[in-house]
């Protein structure tokens, strides 16, 4: 069952400075008990409109809400209580421990000390942080240094974090996009227990097939704009991903009855 | 257990992780013998450390004092000591706050062109007042509070427009603003040659021009006490306000602020905290090198690279490090006694060079 908006955009544009428009005109519903995921082509603008979700651009049209606030007039750090972001990696990764990053997330909850809390502790954000991890397989490396580990571990390492920042919407980024195949599952799984009662995920993803079995609606995001928004069985058809992708994709189903729809080399049409 | 090739820097990895208090005693021991030695540096070799401490003691009245020119001698080595303690401390911090907001291991008042801006302010005044000379030694006349107003002036001044300039988006931009404060340097360098240049004209300007950059720390007061103090105070309260935020910003703007960090807030306030102590130290005791830099290199590989252990360590660090090493130097040179700019340099130059052939890997990933 669906429940109230938690993120809602409207006629969002936006255009990196001296680009061309990234994203032209996008609406989108974000509602409790949802798990949403958006894919399209390289260059869709898929985590440009993520960060524009999360609070970290500003569009140049339209504006995003998080209930009934826009987005923009938060505070950095209750825009953070409500929206948690895992990022497709980061741009510096720290020589911090796993377990110091997972904390990063319970920054927005914890009120202004200069000693942290200890993490042994019984507080509700230790809680939080020895769940996330714990869920999310890190605990085995939670005292070594995020730098030494694999891609995929990394992944699931900011996977924590963004549990931990136990904010009502999570967005994710290319959750899944170093890991085997189990842990794809694992990660999805993880995504959708987190999408129920008053929570809601939002992922992109280029895996149609993997959150098909996963999702409630599936987004399809091409130039910048939503070319179809519904349940996977609507939106994995020809008539939708044919005028993007061409002729070359077979379009069948998993044994389970979710769309399976894949590229075909006898198909081209070149 | 990992390969050490694959190790950098200051990972805290178990077992290597210590707490801060025992660096923090540690630092305090080295603190205290800078100080004996010191307090003991000078050509009255019989008014020693006894004497200080019977000094110390009077001034509460639990012991005579002391002959009138002994305690002249001992109240002039406190105010050295106390001021090069100050100073320290002042560009330690410093440095490890420049370093926080560039979120580079390299970073220093040098690169901002703070260091710049407070010298041409100083040179300028220095020109206006015509010399640095008796007045100054005497402590009288307006000469030495003019010279270090416009040092404090050149340096807020350069690092407000430096940062300035640096803002995109409305937004600082790290690298935008390293380099314009390479450009800033080089332009402050042209202007403070030509003064240098006008200076050698007159001979009593030229030579404190000339002191003025390689940085005393004798002959000075209680106005250049104080306003290093006030200056190293109010960077204190920044502290609470970035440390953490710091730490967070390690992994990139986009990232801090995802999870709620106030980017642009924490690196104001961390840039005015350490241009404030940067300016501060100038202004009182001239250029000295090298503190900024490699007061923080060293204390992140004792204690890990969280700002809210560096940063309080710093203040410890940089107050020993300046004071062990200008008063060892004086104990060892005597008479040939080194301004500290050229000590430090003598001594900070080769050790960060080292310190970079050690670091090259990491370099060159930038």
């Amino acid at each position: 069952m669906v429940g109230p908006n938690l993120l809602s955009a409207r006629g969002l544009t936006f255009a990196y400075p001296g680009r061309e428009p990234v994203l032209r005109g996008v609406d989108l519903d974000l509602r409790a008990g949802e798990m949403v995921a958006v894919f399209g082509p390289n260059g869709a603008g898929k985590s440009t409109l993520l960060r524009v979700l999360a609070g970290l651009r500003q569009p140049d049209q339209g504006a995003v809400h998080a209930g009934s606030e826009a987005l923009m007039s938060l505070p950095p750090r209750e825009r953070a209580r409500r929206i948690a972001r895992m990022p497709q990696g980061l741009d510096h990764w720290p020589d911090t421990r796993v377990e110091d990053l997972v904390w990063g997330g319970r920054y927005c909850h914890i009120e202004r000390r200069f000693w942290p809390g200890s993490p042994s502790g019984a507080s509700t954000d230790a809680q939080a942080v020895t769940r996330a991890m714990q869920r999310t397989g890190c605990e085995p490396w939670r005292e070594r240094s995020v730098r030494e580990l694999s891609g995929g571990q990394r992944e699931r390492v900011l996977l924590a974090r963004a549990l931990a920042q136990d904010a009502p919407v999570l967005l994710a980024d290319e959750p899944t996009r170093s890991l085997d195949p189990a842990q794809q599952l694992e990660t999805f799984a993880i995504l959708r227990g987190r999408a129920a009662g008053t929570r809601a995920v939002l992922v992109v993803t280029h895996d149609w097939n993997l959150a098909a079995q996963f999702v409630d609606r599936l987004i399809f995001l091409a130039q910048g704009q939503v070319l179809a928004d519904g349940e996977p069985g609507q939106v994995l058809r020809p008539e939708v991903l044919e005028p993007v992708y061409g002729r070359a994709l077979h379009f069948g189903s998993m044994p389970g009855g979710a769309p399976l729809v894949l590229p075909d080399r006898s198909a081209r049409t070149d | 257990m990992k390969s050490p090739g694959l190790q950098s820097d200051s990972v805290p990895t178990p077992g290597q992780t210590r707490g801060p208090w025992g660096l923090a005693l540690g630092l305090v021991l080295l603190l205290l013998v800078g100080a004996g030695l010191s307090m003991t540096v000078g050509t009255r070799a019989d008014v020693g450390l006894a004497a200080a401490f019977r000094s110390l003691m009077a001034q509460f009245g639990w012991a005579d004092p002391l002959p009138a020119a002994d305690a002249w001698i001992v109240g002039l080595r406190w105010d050295r000591t106390v001021l090069t303690a100050l100073v320290g401390a002042a560009l330690a911090l410093s440095g490890g706050l420049l370093q926080g907001v560039f979120r580079n291991d390299l970073a220093a008042p040098s690169i901002l062109g703070t260091t710049a801006g407070a010298s041409l302010g100083a040179s300028v005044a220095i020109l206006a007042v015509g010399g640095y000379g008796l007045a100054s030694l005497a402590g009288l006349g307006p000469a030495p509070v003019l010279i270090e107003l416009g040092a404090f002036a050149g340096a807020a001044i350069v690092t407000l427009t430096v940062a300035w300039l640096g803002r995109v988006d409305g937004r600082v931009s790290v690298p935008t603003l390293l380099l314009v404060g390479i450009a800033m340097n080089a332009v402050l360098g042209g202007i403070l040659a030509a003064i240098q240049s006008f200076a050698l004209a007159d001979f009593e300007v030229a030579k404190a021009l000339f002191a003025w950059g390689f940085g005393s720390l004798d002959d000075k007061g209680s106005a250049e006490i104080a306003m290093v103090a006030v200056a190293l105070f109010v960077a204190l309260l920044a502290i609470p306000a970035v440390a953490r935020e710091l730490d967070l910003l390690e992994s990139g703007e986009e990232d801090a602020r995802s999870i709620g960090v106030h980017t642009g807030r924490v690196q104001a306030i961390a840039l005015l905290a350490a241009t404030l102590c940067a300016a501060a130290s100038v202004a009182a005791v001239g250029q000295i090198a090298f503190v900024g830099l490699v007061v923080p290199h060293i204390l992140r590989w004792a204690s890990g690279r969280s700002y809210r252990r560096l940063l309080p360590l710093c203040l410890l660090g940089g107050a020993a490090f300046l004071l062990v090493v200008d008063a060892s130097q004086r104990h060892l040179l005597g008479s040939l006694r080194l301004r500290p700019g050229v000590t430090m340099s003598l001594v900070g130059g080769p050790f960060f060079l080292l310190l970079l052939m050690a670091d090259r890997r990491r370099l060159r990933a930038w």
